[in-house]
């Protein structure tokens, strides 16, 4: 019985007993029960376990963040306290990661702000000291007081007046005048004009003041007249404006570029001096001649004040840039002479604590950068050069290196076309062998061609072996002594023999002497055939002691191959004698 | 109309400000004013019945201190290149000019050269062969004399019409 009790679930409702009928119901309850039960227990662990319950979270969390948003601002100001403090911690941290991030965002921005609040200054500055100690001006402090504004900015609001008169649109590249629009009663000079005077004015400022493409003058003051020009990628807009217009009409003016650049892409980008496309933006520019009064229409005039504060300013600016150019000036030539230089490459020119830092590439070949800077004046002790040797190249320095690598003698000339090293006139074969060798080593070189250069040596191998040729060692009637007097052609002969086999070493020829004995007609054939022999082998032997590596052949042939026809006794004792048949052999090339 | 923007360019005192005073207000004048910058002078002229506008940008001219000012030139349709007939090295100086424009990387430009001041015929230095040299600079040159207005409608236009050609 007891077996059968453990059937029954642990969590039986209290008081289940042994009656069948209890256990009867308790399994009907497990039927009905089973799978809801399991799913109570999951769920049970879905709430106990924090692992589950983050994981769940965590996929709900932009949604509920998004609920929140719409709902109003709990939800932020809840996180705020948090957020903060862990911003704090992280630029404790590692300020660095936090700065990179910021950065992009702040330059532009500072300087936004920096350069408008300049401006506002001035233009307040202005207005304030005119207006400072009028009955009016009293009036609008004491609304200044009521309204909680600043006193500057009371004065603003009442006289800000300005008149846009003109509006220049100009082809940037060109300078050409695209469109002019101007307010009605305006005196107008040649639009043209201005419109390229203009840009040599921009021309000029940046490349005098600036090194930026994208700095550009974005004010002019003539007279009681403002110029505001907006630079843009193909155009630029100038706006002519009487009196002061607030910093507004700037962003409409950018905005007005903008849609002429966008509505006009094309026809800016392909201007070819026909102008008259470009009257569909009259409209667009029209919008921008703007007027707005103000309260009163009396001159104004510029307060001594304001004029001295500005003269100021405009003097010690005018003093420093002097001081700026003419010493910034001969160093920029400096560099520029340097980076003209070549075999000189500049990769940075820095300054640091007032020394010029000058970094770059030099070919040892190159000009010596020092003697540069010394002769354009510009003290040693200020400059501090580190050049990276490196091999130029430019042709001048691959010829350069040829020259020094090949060392030319005289009568050889190097030229180089598309980095192949050409050379001619004439030469020692020597040379020409061991250029053929080292040339393509030359940093810079691709191939070699010696085709236009003579080798002085091959005629004089050629001479040679006819020489020996023309040998003809005569002998004594029926000897193998020598004939009167041939001592000296022997010794003609071993001089040249020696020549022709250096020269023929040089071009990586062997020499086959093939010496030939020959007698006159007179005698038997037999004995003929034995002395020619004889006398062959006699020549032989005295060659010998030319050299060890000298290859010979000999042999006779009686008076079968006369070397003159027999007629007379003189043709007799030319037969008399032994000749020479040389011939040159390609030497297997050690490889 | 179209425009079109044109340098004068040549080393200083060649005469490029008063053959454009000449050519754009029919004014001579004998006092020598150096030009500082650029000034900019427009002329009118008609090709084919159609009018084209000059934008002349007469440039400061080079000495041995100052070149010329790179930047002037960008976007120019075309240049005269101006010679002083009576000192023979503005003829050197005039070349170097090209082929500092040709090194440049902006295409070939349409130009001309003004061989100026030839109404000064006892000063004249140059010679047929001086002349012949232009060939190396592809260029077609004019005798011009901006005191008498001689050759001056004939080369700017011609250099209009190599401009026009061009597009
Ligand atoms: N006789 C004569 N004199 C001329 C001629 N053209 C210019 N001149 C004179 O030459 C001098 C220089 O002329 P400019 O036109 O000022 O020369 P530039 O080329 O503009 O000179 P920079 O502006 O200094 O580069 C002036 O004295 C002119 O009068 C000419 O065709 N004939
Ligand atoms: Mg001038």
């Amino acid at each position: 019985m007891s077996g059968s009790a453990k059937d029954i679930p642990e969590d039986s409702p209290p008081g289940s007993g042994e009656s069948p009928e209890e256990r009867e119901l308790a399994r009907l309850r497990e039927i009905i029960n089973g799978p809801e039960r399991k799913e109570l227990e999951n769920l049970k662990k879905r709430l106990d376990d924090p692992r589950v319950r983050a994981r769940e979270i965590a996929s709900n969390l932009p949604e509920a963040f998004a609920l929140h948003t719409d709902s109003g601002g709990r939800l932020t100001k809840a996180l705020m306290p948090s957020v903060e403090e862990a911003l704090q911690i992280s630029v404790n941290r590692n300020r660095k990661s936090l700065a990179a991030v910021i950065f992009p965002l702040m330059g532009p921005a500072i300087r936004k702000a920096i350069s408008s609040a300049i401006r506002e200054m001035i233009q307040s500055l202005n207005k304030a000291l005119e207006h400072g100690l009028s009955i009016r001006g009293l009036r609008w402090r004491i609304e200044a007081i009521r309204t909680g504004k600043s006193f500057a900015e009371v004065v603003l609001f009442h006289t800000l007046a300005y008149r846009v008169e003109q509006l220049f649109l100009i082809h940037k590249e060109t300078g050409l005048l695209l469109q002019h629009v101007s307010a009605g009663s305006v005196m107008v000079m040649d639009s043209d004009l201005v419109s390229g005077m203009l840009t040599a004015i921009q021309d000029f400022v940046r490349d005098s003041f600036s090194s930026k493409e994208g700095d550009t003058l974005q004010t002019m003051q003539v007279g009681d007249l403002t110029v505001w020009i907006e630079d843009g990628p193909e155009a630029v807009l100038a706006a002519v404006i009487r009196g002061e217009a607030p910093e507004e009409l700037k962003s409409r003016l950018t905005e007005t570029l903008e849609s002429v650049h966008s509505m006009f892409a094309s026809e800016l980008s392909s201007m070819d001096g026909d102008t008259s496309q470009f009257d569909r933006t009259r409209p667009i520019l029209e919008e921008c001649l703007i007027e707005a009064a103000a309260e009163n229409k009396k001159k104004r005039t510029l307060s001594l004040p304001f004029i001295l504060v500005v003269l100021v300013i405009l003097s010690g600016a005018v003093y420093w840039s002097a001081l700026r150019i003419g010493e910034g000036k001969r160093w920029d030539e400096c560099i520029a002479r340097l980076n003209g230089e070549s075999g000189i490459v500049i990769t940075s020119v820095t300054k640091d604590r007032g020394k010029h830092i000058v970094r770059g590439l030099r070919d040892p070949l190159a000009a010596d950068p020092a003697a540069i800077l010394a002769e354009s004046g510009i003290p040693v002790d200020q400059v501090e050069a580190t050049w990276l040797p490196y091999q130029s190249l430019a042709p001048d320095f691959i010829l350069k290196r040829a020259r020094r690598l090949l060392l030319p003698p005289t009568g050889v000339y190097l030229s180089l076309e598309e980095s192949v090293l050409h050379v001619s006139g004439s030469t020692h074969h020597k040379w020409i062998l061991r250029a053929r060798e080292i040339a393509m080593m030359v940093q810079g070189v691709d191939s070699y061609d010696d085709s236009g250069l003579r080798d002085l040596d091959l005629p004089r191998l050629e001479h040679a072996v006819e020489a020996i040729q023309n040998y003809v060692v005569r002998f004594q009637l029926g000897s193998t002594q020598y004939a009167d007097g041939q001592q000296d052609v022997i010794d003609g002969l071993k001089r040249d023999v020696k020549q022709l086999y250096s020269l023929a070493a040089l071009f990586g020829k062997s020499v086959d002497i093939r010496i030939v004995g020959h007698t006159d007609s007179t005698g038997t054939e037999a004995v003929n055939a034995e002395l020619s022999l004889d006398r062959a082998k006699a020549i032989s032997q005295e060659l010998q002691s030319v050299g060890p590596r000298i290859s010979m052949r000999f042999k006779g042939v009686g008076s079968s191959e006369p070397v003159r026809a027999e007629a007379t006794d003189e043709d007799r004792i030319l037969n008399r004698s032994v000749t020479f048949e040389v011939e040159l052999i390609e030497m297997s090339s050690p490889e | 109309m179209i425009k079109k923007k044109v340098c004068m360019l040549g080393s200083f005192a060649v005469g490029k400000t008063s053959l454009v005073r000449q050519f754009v207000q029919g004014i001579f004048s004998d006092k020598y004013l150096t030009t500082v910058g650029v000034k900019i002078d427009k002329k009118t002229i008609e090709l084919a019945g159609e009018e084209v506008q000059m934008m002349l940008w007469d440039i400061a001219g080079e000495d041995g201190f100052q070149r010329i000012q790179t930047t002037y030139l960008r976007g120019m349709a075309g240049y005269i290149l101006v010679v002083d007939g009576t000192r023979r090295s503005t003829l050197e100086e005039a070349k170097n000019i090209f082929l500092r424009i040709d090194e440049m990387d902006i295409g070939s430009v349409p130009h001309v050269v003004f061989l100026n001041k030839i109404d000064l015929t006892d000063e004249w230095e140059l010679k047929g062969e001086d002349i012949a040299s232009l060939n190396e600079i592809e260029a077609r040159a004019f005798k011009t004399s901006a005191k008498t207005n001689e050759g001056l409608e004939e080369g700017f236009l011609n250099l209009a019409e190599m401009m026009v050609k061009q597009g």
